[in-house]
């Protein structure tokens, strides 16, 4: 309790990344009672009032259906905010198994894992992401499945070094004389004390993955209209780029906003979690 | 990341003794600190050209540009597998050889390093 309340104020006292959680706290919020901040529907076609400017009954405007871009906005940002936090969750877990597994083992697992985390990270980001949309096809549940599968090696290799260092130390070592289980010194030990790296890049793997959603969504890969993705909001508002500015401005500054926060935050609890501060 | 790698470089010792020597500030900056500084900065850009390729896919949609980016996206919509296992394969090869180019550059920036 007392490392973490040490922890929770070298955070706080960074002024950047407290901004950067009280704005994803606000879009989490947002996502959670969209449907009492706005009564409308982020589907209803107005096709008399496409491409308004911001006013009074639309205060971001409307998009090239007439729809309200705020409302579409509000409910954008459940869809964005599932997809990044459902996949970055999927594979981070499957990137810490693999990568205590890998760390913790050695020898030959360690060897095929590492060798096909290898192959894998030859792979720029976005195009792994592209290629398994390829195969599996699009829509939110694809979309996840795609970044999950991107962020996989990362995790692992993260994981990997950091089980690889806590192996020789004393404590496990202790663990072993004293007759643990693998299992109960993986469980109890090894996965508690490797979080504060894992959580560190989850953070900053969640940006990551609201670029890629958005990037896939903007291409046409990701989620498919006329669900409201902040991504595919842009990609809309991609033709009237000249005419109507407004309606891409939104959206890009939504993305920009949450992934900088994410970013924010990430780099608040790497210097928050770092060992080497510990004792300061 | 320059400005880190350089701030950790010209606490060396030898920036030191280059200064005690009496080389020129800029001879120092250039030719020692910004030298052994290059290596983290190499392989950042190794690995961001790796995020540019993949980005070409979304720049050259939003342009209009035909490169293998947008060929790959329309692969990918119109399910010609053979183009996209194509473009894939064709980009991971240029990053891996890019990456192995900036491998050989350490020799290069750093004598030191063998292989």
């Amino acid at each position: 309790m007392l490392i973490k309340s040490k922890v929770l104020k070298r955070f706080l006292k960074r002024k950047s990344s407290l901004v950067g959680g009280i704005i994803i706290i606000i879009f989490i919020l947002v996502a959670i009672f969209g449907p009492y901040l706005t009564s409308r529907n982020p589907l209803d076609i107005d096709l008399r009032n496409t491409y308004q400017k911001p006013n009074r009954d639309n205060w971001l405007g409307t998009d090239n259906l007439g729809r309200d871009t705020l409302t579409r906005l509000i409910y954008g940002a459940r869809i964005t905010l599932i997809i990044s936090f459902t996949s970055v969750f999927l594979g981070t877990l499957v990137g810490l198994i693999l990568g205590v597994i890998a760390g913790y083992y050695g020898g030959l697992i360690d060897n095929i894992l590492m060798r096909t985390t290898d192959i894998l990270l030859a792979f720029p980001g976005l195009l792994l992401a592209i290629a398994i949309v390829a195969i599996l096809g699009s829509g939110i549940m694809n979309t996840m499945l795609a970044i999950a599968f991107y962020s996989i090696p990362y995790i692992a290799r993260i994981v990997r070094g950091v089980v690889i260092s806590i192996k020789g130390l004393e404590y496990i070592q202790a663990c072993e004389v004293i007759g643990c289980s693998n299992f109960i010194t993986i469980i109890n030990h090894i996965i508690p004390n490797s979080m504060s790296q894992v959580i560190v890049n989850t953070t900053l793997n969640l940006g990551t993955a609201i670029l890629t959603s958005s990037a896939l969504s903007f291409l046409g890969l990701g989620v498919q209209p006329p669900h409201p993705e902040w991504g595919a909001m842009l990609s809309t508002a991609r033709d009237v780029m000249r005419t109507t500015p407004i309606a891409a401005l939104i959206p890009g500054v939504a993305i920009t906003l949450v992934v900088l926060s994410f970013s924010l935050v990430g780099d608040g609890l790497r210097d928050a979690l770092d060992p080497r501060l510990k004792n300061n | 990341m320059t400005r880190s790698a350089m701030l950790d470089v010209l606490n060396q010792d030898y920036i030191r003794t280059s200064r005690a020597k009496g080389m020129s500030e800029k001879l120092i900056i250039y030719s020692h600190a910004l030298k052994n500084a290059l290596i983290p900065v190499l392989t950042v850009i190794g690995l961001r050209f790796g995020g540019l390729l993949a980005g070409s896919a979304l720049i050259e949609s939003v342009f209009g540009i035909r490169g293998i980016g947008r060929f790959m996206v329309d692969g990918v919509l119109t399910r010609d597998y053979p183009v996209v296992q194509a473009t894939v394969l064709l980009i991971a090869t240029t990053f891996i050889i890019i990456n192995l180019i900036v491998d050989l550059l350490y020799k290069i920036v750093d004598p030191r390093i063998k292989y």
